[in-house]
């Protein structure tokens, strides 16, 4: 990787002081640049990732994942990064896979390399219904778009230029991942899958309860038909 | 007498969105539509003969529910219209979000940058 300024990991953090070190530490090695961006913590999440040595933005309102993580990318834009990474501040994703998704971003001439957790079995353990609902929402963008996204949701992401001044100027707020998915892919971009492993999250809790997973299906199912009603314009 | 209460009530209202309007409580674009409202609801109240006629037509056996109607379709549409305000007003809220966030961050890097230059003079 060369070592200009080329290379931006955006990590959207709430109350993540526990594990947001590690995180900044570990992607900081990998020679990229860290933005964490503080999502109104009440923790000390902006203190320790400054100090851990990443450039930290203090969202002044809460904004959720969406409106966090397109501050990251207008910041990429702006500052003409080539590359964003999307990394979880909660330590779940492994910052050792960086290389190899810029090596597959560069083989496969892709704009979008996702971290996939199902595309091969490394033993990521998951409940009866996540599968389910991920397989379905995995299905829904082949039957929309004709391409194969084994991990629609993952939140561990490779993106290029052209795909951060896409989504400097427009992201979804709700679930993100999804969603733009879907759109890049109607648009005719390059998506690629890498398998990766991911730890289970070593603290705080998953937000998924039944009835969160069903209203989240539902809100995703809706928004995957906006985007495909929106089609593919570029 | 229920068109007697209306007639009233609109009166009233009307002068409350006008009092809100003058204590810059509600944007004045806002209050045409509420003002617009009370004065059709006072002259549908003094035109009853014609509100029969529109009942008939629409064959509606109790007058009064075609006022009933306008009025819920009135609501409908408005409630839409607001809901349409919050949702630019929610992307602008998050504009400015995102961008005073940025500038803040570069302020601080800027003024870190200053006092390192004012310290090696």
């Amino acid at each position: 990787m060369q070592k200009e300024k080329k290379c931006l990991a955006i990590v959207p953090a709430y109350n993540e002081e526990k594990s947001i070190e590690k995180v900044v530490k570990d992607v900081l090695k990998q020679g990229c640049d860290v933005l964490v961006i503080n999502d109104c913590s009440k923790d000390n999440t902006s203190e320790i990732a400054k100090k851990a040595g990443a450039i930290v933005i203090d969202l002044v309102n809460n904004l959720g994942i969406g409106g966090g993580v397109q501050t990251g990318y207008k910041y990429a834009k702006e500052n003409e990064y080539q590359f964003a990474f999307q990394i979880d501040g909660d330590g779940q994703h492994d910052p050792k896979y960086i290389k190899e998704m810029l090596e597959t971003m560069d083989k496969e001439k892709a704009n979008i390399v996702i971290g996939s957790r199902f595309i091969k079995d490394l033993g990521y353990k998951q409940t009866f219904m996540r599968k389910l609902g991920g397989n379905f929402i995995s299905n829904l963008i082949k039957a929309f778009s004709g391409v194969k996204i084994c991990d629609p949701a993952s939140g561990y992401r490779l993106v290029d230029r052209k795909i951060i001044e896409l989504f400097a100027l427009e992201y979804p707020y709700d679930y993100p991942e999804p969603e733009t998915n879907l759109s890049m892919a109607l648009k005719g971009f390059k998506i690629k899958e890498i398998p990766m492993k991911m730890h289970q999250r070593e603290f705080g809790n998953s937000f998924v309860t039944p009835i969160t997973a069903i209203w989240y299906m539902v809100k995703v199912t809706l928004a995957l038909i906006i985007q495909k009603l929106k089609g593919g314009k570029k | 007498m229920i068109y007697y209460i209306i007639i009233i009530v609109s009166i009233i209202f009307a002068f409350f969105v006008a009092n809100l309007v003058i204590n810059n409580k509600l944007l004045p674009k806002y209050s045409v539509l509420w003002i617009g409202y009370s004065i059709v609801l006072i002259i549908m109240s003094f035109s009853i003969k014609y509100i029969d006629i529109v009942a008939k037509i629409l064959g509606v056996y109790y007058a009064p529910s075609v006022i009933f109607i306008f009025a819920i379709l009135f609501f409908m549409f408005y409630t839409l219209h607001l809901s349409i305000v919050a949702t630019k007003e929610n992307y602008r809220t998050i504009k400015l979000t995102q961008e005073l966030s940025i500038l803040k961050e570069r302020v601080k890097i800027l003024e870190n940058s200053i006092k390192k230059v004012g310290r090696k003079n």
